[in-house]
This record gives structure tokens, C-alpha cells and sequence, in this order.
């Protein structure tokens, strides 16, 4: 912030060149600063050298130069005769010494009022969003994203696919481990991100053909939305007609809706670095099956939560095991579908 | 590729009202499929058609009155601004 001391050295620089409006860019942009940053930070500022300053900076002066603040230097004297010194005081604070509080009053209510509207709307958003379950899926780290996308483009030789469960001290269950313990727990930080991704990748698909416009990142941003709501939906409307005993919660099947993205962009990808179509059909198939295989371990335990003593009930747990491979297969149409 | 969220939205209002509109005794009732038959079955509280069932009964009660709001909505929508 302002400080008087560099100020005052200043005060002796280049005093032949006084001009009747004086202008410091440095003083100017403090003075700015000040009356922008939050009130507290307002109020240790010495009076005295504000003034001048805002005296300075408010006489509209054509010379926007770097000279340094000579204006002062002439000021100073003034002070000392004492003579000019009150009536230009006076005038200041005509000018700016009632304003000074009013812009004080005015950014404290401005702030009282964001913190009001904040509050607000945080507890609002509480009401329809569980705050705390979103952050539980983006509680990642480096490794646990990187481990994840290894384990989407190869999940072949992945051998543990089962969720950490945290418990309770009693030992109870109380949830699924977070993801920054636990790698086989699905997250939303690697969806939104490759979503994103995917969306500008099909902004810079459509500028090399020479083909964007604006709406283009809207329509496609939609269409994969619409995509994962629809995945969503199926699957829920599957989970409720085998009536499978599961409490996963939306947010599960989004994150695993969303995963599908990581190889869609490393496709996408591909297509852009200007392989041809056979390379690129390959490297789809491969991430389509990859991603369906990943689906298919991973959501083991939502289709088949009983999968101990499923042997009882054979019909029933076929019905789910073909349910399941439908999901993973309906990768591979969604993704030919994004990929177009 | 053209199908976006808005599209999603028309789709799903179409299906809700296709399964509103099924009429009880002249259509659901004679293919077996009216949601008073079986009460008191053990096993049949597992199976797809229960479910199936119970799912048309469950919106054609409760989505009745909210779905005029959304469809009148939605038609005044198209005709000023589609």
C-alpha cells in the first residue's frame, strides 16, 4: 500500500520541472488501490500526504507522464509559510475530506452486503446441494488422478477393484473412503475437468476446420450433459426395475457417467494430431473397451451387492450381470456418439 | 449430435405424458397390466412387470396435476419464442 516514507524521498526529484497539475502515476494508482481494497485497510493511511495526493490526481491534467511528484515539493514550502496552506487545506476537504467517509461508509456497507449475499446463497444452495458429499469427491491428490487415469486408458492388470469403507470407531460403516485414500473410489474432480477438456477440444476441433463460432462450445457442453443425464437416468431406472439393493447416490453414477470423457478426449485427441482413420477407429475401440471393462469391475458392487451368497438366487443375478454388461457396452455407443 | 439438454427435457416430457395418458380400464386393464391386480403376491413384489406396473400407476397419480403446469409451460414457450 501507500507508504509516506518513499514519499518523501521523492519529494527532492527533479524539481525544475513544475507543472501547474502535477500528475504521479505511482501516487495515482496507490490512491486507486485505496479506495478499491476493503475498509480496514482504509483507515491507517496518514491523512496529511493523502490529501495532497488526492488533491494531485483529481485536477484533470493532460500530462500523464512518468515525472515524478513535484507538485509537493512546491507544496511543502507552502506548508511551512503557512499562509496557502489553510485555504488550499480547506478547499481539499470541500473536495475530498467529506468524501473520504462516505467511501468508507459505502465500501463497508458494499462489503456487508456481499458477506449478507454470500451467506445467503451458501445457505441456500446447502438446501437442494449436500455441500459436504460434493467435496467428498473432489478430495483428490496428484497421485490418486494420475493412478485413476492409468488405471481408465489400462485397466486391464488392475487387480483390487473393491471400495474402501471408512468406519466409525465402533466399527461400523459410515461411507466409502475418500479418494485421496482410496483409488478404486470414484471422484468428480477427473470428469468435470475431462468434460471441460472435452468441450474446448471440440472448440479446437471446429476452429481448425475453420468452423467456430461461439455456440459450438454450448451445444456440444449440452449435448454431453444430455448424454450423462441420460446414462444417469437408464441406469437408475435399470437399478430400480431389478430392484437392486443399492444406496449409491447420484453423484456415484455421474462421476462414473463421467469418466468416459478420458478416453473420448485421448481419441478426440488423436484425431486431431492427424492419424489417419484406421489409428483413430483403433484407438477408440480401445478406449471404448477399456472404459466398459472399468465400468464393469468398478460397478460390480452396485449391481451385485450381494455377490457372497448370490448363488441362491441364479435368475435374478444373471439378469444383473447382463444388466451390467449393458452399461459397459453402452459405452461404446455414447462414446461413438461423442467422438462425432 | 444436435440432441442437447433441451432436446433431453422435450424427450422425457413426451415419455411422462405418453405414460400419463394410458387409460386404466380400456388399455392397462386388459393387457394385465392394471396396477390393482396382483395386492397380495409374495414373489411378485420382485419382478420387472410389478415394477413396471407399479412405476405407470406412481406417475399416472402422481404427475397428473404438475404435468398440465409443465405442458401448458412449455406450449406457451414454443409458440412465443419457438
Amino acid at each position: 500500500m501507500y507508504q509516506p516514507n518513499a514519499y518523501q524521498q521523492q519529494q527532492g526529484y527533479d524539481p525544475n520541472s513544475y507543472t501547474p497539475s502535477p500528475q504521479n502515476q505511482k501516487g495515482h494508482g496507490s490512491t486507486f488501490a485505496n479506495s478499491r481494497s476493503p475498509p480496514p485497510l482504509q483507515h491507517p493511511v496518514p491523512q496529511h500526504p493523502i490529501l495532497n495526493f488526492r488533491a494531485d490526481a483529481a485536477s484533470p491534467s493532460p500530462q500523464m507522464s512518468h515525472q515524478q511528484p513535484q507538485g509537493n515539493m512546491n507544496y511543502y514550502p507552502q506548508q511551512q509559510a503557512g499562509n496557502a496552506y489553510p485555504q488550499q487545506n480547506s478547499n481539499i476537504y470541500s473536495q475530498f475530506g467529506f468524501n473520504d467517509p462516505a467511501a468508507q461508509m459505502g465500501m463497508q456497507f458494499a462489503g456487508n452486503a456481499m458477506a449478507q449475499g454470500t451467506a445467503y446463497v451458501e445457505q441456500n444452495l446447502n438446501r437442494w446441494v449436500n455441500i459436504p458429499a460434493v467435496k467428498h469427491y473432489f478430495n483428490v491428490n496428484n497421485l490418486y488422478v494420475i493412478n485413476k487415469m492409468r488405471i481408465l486408458l489400462f485397466p486391464w492388470r488392475h487387480s483390487p477393484w473393491t471400495r474402501m469403507a471408512r468406519r466409525s470407531d465402533t466399527g461400523q460403516m459410515e461411507g466409502y473412503a475418500a479418494p485421496r485414500e482410496d483409488i478404486n473410489s470414484p471422484d468428480l474432480y477427473i470428469p468435470v475437468m475431462a468434460f471441460v477438456t472435452y468441450v474446448l477440444l471440440c472448440g479446437l476441433a471446429a476452429g481448425r476446420k475453420g468452423s467456430f463460432h461461439p455456440e459450438v462450445l454450448g451445444f456440444t457442453a449440452s449435448a454431453s450433459l444430455a448424454i450423462v443425464f441420460t446414462e444417469v437416468l437408464l441406469i437408475r431406472l435399470g437399478v430400480y426395475l431389478l430392484s437392486i439393493p443399492s444406496d449409491t447416490s447420484v453423484l456415484d453414477l455421474v462421476a462414473y457417467s463421467g469418466y468416459k470423457f478420458v478416453g473420448v478426449i485421448v481419441t478426440t485427441a488423436m484425431k486431431q494430431l492427424g492419424f489417419g482413420g484406421w489409428a483413430v477407429y483403433g484407438v477408440f475401440l480401445y478406449t471404448a473397451l477399456s472404459c466398459g471393462f472399468f465400468l464393469l469391475r468398478s460397478m460390480r458392487y452396485l449391481a451385485l451387492p450381494d455377490a457372497g451368497n448370490a448363488s441362491t438366487m441364479n435368475p435374478q443375478r444373471k439378469r444383473r450381470m447382463w444388466f451390467l454388461l449393458m452399461i459397459a457396452a453402452s459405452q461404446l455407443l455414447f462414446m461413438f456418439v461423442l467422438i462425432k | 449430435m444436435a440432441l442437447g439438454l433441451g432436446q433431453l427435457l422435450y424427450v422425457l416430457l413426451l415419455f411422462i405424458n405418453a405414460i400419463a395418458i394410458l387409460s386404466e380400464e380400456r388399455f392397462l386393464g386388459r393387457i394385465g397390466w392394471s396396477a390393482q391386480q396382483e395386492p397380495g403376491f409374495g414373489d411378485q413384489g420382485q419382478s420387472i412387470k410389478y415394477k413396471l406396473v407399479n412405476l405407470i400407476s406412481a406417475v399416472r397419480t402422481l404427475l397428473r396435476i404438475p404435468l398440465i403446469g409443465i405442458n401448458v409451460l412449455v406450449i406457451i414457450y414454443e409458440l412465443l419464442l419457438g
